[in-house]
């Protein structure tokens, strides 16, 4: 037995090694579809616009357990059954967590100077080249910053994940549902080393991400010339 | 080439053109706030008109009587030079060039534009370490290379102190001559606009006053109220003489020598030249023991009302405008055809570093 599992237990291990998994493969699910919808709100002018801004904020206020009854009846919905998978706490941390995605690359895109896909689209860039080499490349701090906020976010992640994931061991049972698990077993196991590993995690992720934010907030990407 | 129909209504009043011209520069002139930026967006697709119809160049880009025809941005082979150049600030000089390189078909070569704007020296650096005159150079030369069918200018000298101004704008000259481009120029200075365009169009509040020559357009009354309070600029291009002393330079307008001071080494190419219209002096005899180092021999070609100044002007080799009171007017008897002495102050007179060499080939 090496050290670490001494100090951890396997149990332990194994539920941060989940936790990071479930937290990647949420960041990857979210990434695409997150970068998308902010880059459209911080553009649009669409009447729309509102009634997105809603949805896509929504689960970042509701109490995840309702978050998670709504994507239980979603997923139930679906032509093949991911209920009480890894799948399902991956969809759950994604759906949970996207919101501080949209929210930091939207602030990020939006402090570019919305000219500048103008200027491109005169030198005959299409939309998809003008966001590609403009628009994405002068947001991404922005955009690893609401990632890693993201990330973060996922990792904590448990009211969501415990309706459509439930909780096994080695499958969904991840960080949170570790110590939730933990603190109701009549044993009292100590669950001082997951909560050290969670907050380390966190704490380094949100670290990283408010740096990045604060250096695009001063106005690294925005066109400054000296005169 | 240039055939604008179009109204759009804005938050604080209505742009409201309809004018055609065959100038191969056109200049869109007055004062802030009166449309022309509009105006330019709605040609280059930035905006869209409410109704009306633009052609440029006998090609149709925006009418909406023809079931909404409206050409996008990427495809109407425009290009276009924003008020502050707006680099991309995250790439070199040299992939803001190469951004839209022949993106409307084939055009002028890298090389030539990196020649003709002196841009060799900046290739590697990122676009937003440069200062204002680099950069609006850069943003001219990145325009050019996307080989664009009209080049449209949106102020590009806004911000500049008066000497970089004077220095972009003859490096514009030179570009304009030499790619023989169509372009609409759109700015607040009648100076530059004399200099650069064949024909302008003075816009106030949304609607079309009048269009001429830029010299007409300056002696219309109706461009008194935008005008007159401005320092009238003369800016002109002039090649340097062979005799000059340690402090000045001789230059030649005509066959008569101007002398500049503090004008360093030319090296025998033009440099661009100016002079306000106030710093002009008008005598009818030829004055003697002058301080003044420059007394040219010239003739009145036209004297209108400008608001409270009157405008003079005067061929002495180039055609220089000179801003005078009405009494001065009067007492001279100044008028059409009158020979005159302009008196100007070696030291009244700025030039634009002689950099800019000869066009390139086409």
């Amino acid at each position: 037995m090496t050290g670490a599992t001494t100090l951890a237990g396997t149990g332990d291990l194994s539920a941060i090694a989940l936790s990071i998994r479930v937290s990647c493969a949420a960041v990857v699910v979210m990434i695409v579809p997150g970068v998308l919808l902010a880059t459209w709100l911080a553009r649009t002018r669409s009447r729309c616009r509102p009634i997105v801004e809603v949805v896509t904020m929504a689960p970042l206020v509701m109490p995840p357990v309702v978050t998670g009854f709504i994507l239980l009846i979603v997923l139930r919905s679906l032509p093949f059954d991911i209920l009480f998978t890894w799948w399902a706490a991956v969809f759950a941390a994604a759906i949970v967590s996207v919101p501080l995605l949209i929210r930091t690359t939207r602030a990020a895109i939006e402090v570019i100077d919305p000219r500048l896909p103008h200027v491109a689209a005169t030198l005959g860039a299409s939309r998809l080249r003008s966001l590609r080499t403009i628009t994405w490349p002068l947001a991404w701090k922005g955009i690893v910053g609401g990632v890693l906020l993201a990330w973060a976010r996922a990792l904590g992640e448990f009211g969501a994940t415990i309706v459509v994931a439930g909780n096994i061991p080695g499958e969904t049972r991840t960080i949170p549902l570790a110590i939730w698990t933990a603190i109701q077993s009549p044993t009292g196991r100590s669950v001082v080393p997951l909560i050290v590993a969670a907050a380390a995690l966190s704490a380094a992720a949100i670290a990283l991400s408010e740096w990045l934010v604060r250096r695009t907030s001063k106005g690294g990407n925005v066109v400054r010339h000296r005169r | 080439m240039f055939d604008i129909d179009v109204s759009k209504s804005l938050p604080t009043f209505s742009l409201r053109i309809a004018a055609t011209s065959d100038a191969r520069v056109l200049g869109i002139v007055g004062p802030s706030g009166c449309g022309k930026t509009t105006l330019l967006n709605c040609v280059a697709g930035i905006a869209d008109p409410d109704r009306g119809r633009i052609t440029l160049d006998s090609r149709t880009l925006f009418d909406s009587s023809q079931s909404g025809l409206r050409v996008p941005i990427a495809d109407r082979g425009v290009g276009f030079v924003f008020q502050d150049g707006l680099l991309f600030p995250h790439m070199t000089v040299e992939a803001n060039l190469r951004y839209g390189f022949h993106a409307h078909g084939p055009g002028p070569g890298f090389r030539d534009v990196v020649d003709i704007l002196e841009l060799g020296q900046l290739l590697s650096q990122r676009a937003d370490t440069l200062s204002g005159g680099e950069t609006r150079r850069v943003a001219i030369g990145r325009a050019l290379m996307s080989a664009p069918r009209v080049l449209l200018l949106d102020e590009p000298l806004t911000g500049l102190d008066r000497r970089l101004a004077r220095i972009t704008l003859a490096y514009l000259q030179r570009v304009l001559e030499a790619f023989e481009l169509p372009a609409m120029y759109v700015s607040h200075s009648i100076s530059d606009v004399l200099l650069l365009c064949e024909e302008a169009w003075l816009i106030t509040d949304g609607e079309l006053v009048t269009q001429g020559s830029p010299r007409a357009i300056l002696m219309h009354s109706a461009a008194a109220e935008t005008f007159a309070t401005r320092h009238l600029e003369n800016v002109f291009m002039a090649r340097p003489a062979e005799t000059t002393r340690e402090e000045f330079t001789t230059f030649l307008v005509g066959d008569q020598p101007l002398v500049v001071s503090g004008a360093g080494s030319a090296s025998g190419s033009e440099a661009m030249l100016s002079i306000y219209g106030t710093d002009i002096i008008l005598a009818r005899k030829k004055p003697e023991l002058i301080s003044a180092r420059n007394v040219l021999r010239g003739r009145i070609t036209d004297v209108t009302a400008a608001g409270q100044r009157m405008l003079v002007g005067v061929d002495v080799g180039a055609d220089w405008i000179v801003q005078l009171t009405q009494s001065a007017i009067d007492e001279l008897d100044l008028k059409p055809g009158a020979d005159v002495y302009a008196i100007v102050k070696a030291s009244a007179i700025s030039v634009a570093e002689p950099r800019v060499r000869a066009p390139a080939p086409t």
